[in-house]
């Protein structure tokens, strides 16, 4: 718990640091933009002044992708299979042989001004639970600044859930507190420490006991979701060491959002159940759950960023110097896709909670910083996250621009000499083959996604059907503009010191 | 131990696509560059030939072998894995000039040769001087002639004494407009961009006038190993007084010419073999390019060729 007690802990920010540890910080922020934006400079340069060899860069690119593309489907199949045999387990069952009565659920919902209608779909969710719904600790957490319509909306869910759990608390995250950032994390952290004082330690629960699932406020259980998180947290080799996370679907508005909203939406699963397959790889993303003991332990949430989500599992890696996992529970939970007014307000939408995603590269100066400075962690711990947090973000901003947007490049501004080399006549041939192969997976991603949809509801017509499968060519689209440009926003705001604030995506049903 | 099996997998799975990696990719980059192997594991450096602008439904012939027929929208060929050296290659279609081509293979190249063909049979629409139009009055009907303003607007563009400023008026165009309309000289050269075309003692040359980075193929150097580029070559030699020059509209390789009794259009490439194609026969005629049309002048004939 060393860690715990330096100044980097809580860092949210170079400025929040200084002198050499300023320079150091502010060089790692400026890392992921600087390798991103080298790449597609390099390649428009090198495309110019040597487009021989950024042929050869690009199909050996193209390569890298299509063989990535397999790879990864491979994971995505395999979990598929996973999440199948899951969703159909009792987990009741599983539960027999262990003890697990005296496990109580703490579940988070923070909320600013989302709409009765949303919180009513996710509280029935917790009340259709199969749990013993007296080991429930349902917060409801809301921010002051949401005002009074805020508190009437939570006195009204006071009313009529309150009895149907073993706790209910109204928390109220006052605004404008020192050292915090307007958001989700300084507001679930808020909640926890109520729910710490008011009803932990009143009742004298401990703190081992209790599971702490920080969802957000449109999050809809399976039924089984809590049985599925008391085995994982039973079974798990180190439960205290131990984030558990699920994965995040987009089912409950998917018939009615967009094609390009529904894309999005399942793409991030399906990346979420890649990730599971690859746990070494795997930090914790949007709705997670963990032990209260190492809640309490590592501080709650940290409350100065923006990505607390991830921010959590990094905090607790460094504390406990590397000795710290995320447990694939590779069971769902589900979300809203986006889904605004209008299609522009749609899209919209999706470009700043992407953006607000790869915000997530917040985290890459936080960790590189932990490992310079944390000595206790082994090397190749340090080696591994640091190739995956690089790769990881690098992949994110500039492969899908890469792939179809520089790909043709040496041919357009290489100029004659080139235009006229066997070389130049294959480029576009190879690219576009090995395109055509590495979207043979689209075909496994309609097939999975349409595995898991959900019912279609009344009033939607039969055609959508098709729109579920004809959908997926808009991938190339979606995931250069909702992908790798926004990645590459994120990446340029903190290049430049340009940070980000928490920006609440509209629910609307 | 099912996590244990499982990682092991894993990882024989990531050696694997490592593995995949390393070997395609050397692979990919070595065949996408032209190279192939040859008897004995030998490496050999090819080229290719990429004939383009093809009429749909003709037939393409290399060194006397068919290759393909074209169809509405594969106009264009790609022939790879070529040895270095010269290829025989003509195209043919009912109703059109045949094309054909002695065409060099360099190592590591894509020689790029398009297809120019004229119909075997061009007509040519007259331009009359006057124009007689037929007016319905009340009871009667009424023949009029007028006078053709087109006519005097293209019979202008053959005044001997056209000036520059004179040619421009017609082109609403702004430059020099006090030289007298001579194009084609060397002095005067016509330009294309960064081709200009003029003649010399009866020959026709073609200069290029761009960077050497983007040299059109027509200029390589006859080597066959290595690439050389000359900045102008000779098209054809008349041997006789030519006329007048332009480029064939919408063709930057393909040039006009009048000389003697006929109008002639011939590719410009450096091919001592190629063939010229009539575009118009008749006593003396000269030509005009004009809004992306060729006007022909032959006596008192003014007409327009319709291709």
């Amino acid at each position: 718990m060393e860690y715990k007690n330096t100044p980097y802990y809580r860092v949210g920010r170079a400025t929040d640091l200084q002198g050499t540890d300023w320079l150091i910080y502010r060089l790692l922020e400026i890392l992921p933009g600087f390798l991103s934006w080298t790449t597609i400079l390099g390649t428009i340069i090198i495309s110019y002044f040597l487009p021989f060899w950024a042929a050869i860069f690009i199909i050996v690119f193209d390569l890298y992708w299509l063989l990535k593309t397999v790879y990864l489907s491979i994971h995505l199949r395999q979990n598929w299979k996973k999440m199948k045999h899951n969703m159909n387990l009792d987990w009741r069952k599983m539960l027999v042989n262990l003890k697990y009565d005296h496990i109580h659920q703490m579940v988070l919902l923070p909320f600013y001004n989302e709409s009765e209608l949303v919180i009513r779909y996710s509280l029935d969710s917790l009340v259709s639970s199969k749990y013993d719904k007296k080991k429930f600790i349902v917060i409801l957490a809301i921010e002051e600044r949401a005002g009074q319509m805020a508190i009437e909306i939570a006195e009204k869910m006071r009313q009529y859930y309150a009895t149907q759990f073993g706790h209910f608390l109204i928390t109220r995250h006052p605004s404008g507190l020192s050292g915090e950032m307007g958001g989700k994390g300084s507001n679930i952290a808020y909640a926890a420490e109520q729910a710490r004082r008011k009803i932990l330690d009143k009742n004298q629960i401990k703190y081992e006991d209790v599971l702490v699932s920080a969802f957000d406020i449109d999050t809809v259980i399976y039924p089984q979701y809590f049985e599925c998180l008391t085995w994982n947290f039973l079974t798990a080799e180190e439960p205290f060491k131990s984030s558990f996370q699920p994965v995040p679907f987009y089912h409950n508005n998917i018939w009615q959002a967009p094609a390009l909203s529904r894309v999005v939406a399942v793409s991030g699963t399906f990346w979420q159940m890649i990730q599971q397959e690859r746990p070494e790889r795997l930090s914790t993303f949007s709705s997670h759950s963990l032990c209260f003991k190492n809640l309490f332990e590592m501080g709650y949430w940290q409350k100065n960023m923006v990505s607390e989500d991830s921010r959590i599992f990094w905090n607790s890696f460094l504390v406990r110097n590397g000795d710290y996992q995320v447990v694939p529970m590779s069971y769902p939970i589900s979300m809203d896709a986006n889904l605004d007014y209008n299609l522009w307000q749609t899209i919209k939408s999706i470009y700043k909670q992407q953006r607000r995603w790869a915000w997530g590269v917040e985290n890459m100066p936080y960790a590189l910083f932990g490992f310079i400075k944390n000595k206790k962690i082994p090397f190749y711990k340090k080696f591994r996250f640091t190739f995956i947090l690089i790769e990881g973000f690098w992949s994110w901003a500039t492969n899908p621009i890469m792939i179809f947007l520089l790909g043709w490049l040496p041919i357009i501004i290489g100029g004659g000499h080139f235009q006229s080399t066997v070389l130049s006549y294959n480029l576009p041939i190879l690219t576009r083959n090995l395109m055509i192969l590495a979207m043979f997976g689209l075909v496994t991603s309609a097939a999975i996604s349409i595995s898991f949809l959900p019912p279609r509801p009344d009033g939607i017509s039969w055609k959508q059907n098709i729109f579920m499968i004809v959908q997926w060519i808009f991938v190339p689209l979606t995931v250069t503009i909702f992908g790798a440009i926004p990645a590459l926003d994120a990446q340029t705001r903190l290049m430049f010191g340009r940070y980000m604030g928490f920006w609440v995506t509209p629910k609307h049903r | 131990m099912k996590n244990k099996v499982s990682i092991i997998k894993r990882r024989i799975t990531v050696v694997v696509f490592i593995l995949l990696f390393l070997v395609l990719a050397p692979t990919i980059v070595f065949y996408a560059n032209g190279n192939i192997l040859g008897e004995g594991w030998n490496i050999l450096a090819t080229g290719g030939l990429f004939i383009n602008s093809m009429q749909p439904d003709s037939q393409l012939y290399v060194n006397g072998k068919i290759k393909e027929t074209t169809g509405f929208f594969t106009r264009n060929y790609l022939l790879k894995n070529l040895k270095p050296g010269v290829y025989a290659v003509s195209v043919k279609k009912d109703g059109y000039n045949d094309w054909s081509n002695k065409i060099k293979v360099f190592a590591n190249k894509v020689t790029e040769s398009k297809v120019f063909m004229l119909p075997s049979s061009i007509d040519i629409t007259e331009i009359k001087k006057s124009l007689e139009i037929e007016k319905i009055l009340s009871t009667t009907t009424i023949h009029e002639t007028k006078l053709n303003p087109n006519y005097k607007i293209i019979k202008n563009l053959f005044d001997e004494d056209l000036t520059l400023e004179k040619y421009i008026s017609v082109l609403s165009t702004t430059t020099d407009k006090t030289t007298k309309y001579a194009p084609g000289t060397k002095e005067n050269p016509i330009k294309n961009w960064y081709l200009s075309i003029w003649y010399e003692s009866g020959d026709i040359y073609i200069g290029w006038n761009g960077s050497a980075n983007s040299t059109p193929s027509i200029f390589w150097e006859e080597s066959i190993n290595e690439i050389k580029f000359q900045s102008q070559l000779k098209v054809y030699s008349f041997g006789s007084n030519i006329v007048s020059l332009d480029f064939f509209p919408g063709e930057s390789e393909v040039i006009i010419i009048s000389v003697g009794d006929k109008v002639y259009a011939v590719e410009a490439e450096n091919n001592p073999e190629k063939k010229l194609q009539v575009l118009y026969s008749g006593k003396a005629p000269d030509f005009r390019v004009f809004n992306n049309n060729i006007y022909i002048n032959d006596g008192e004939f003014l007409g327009q060729v319709e291709i």
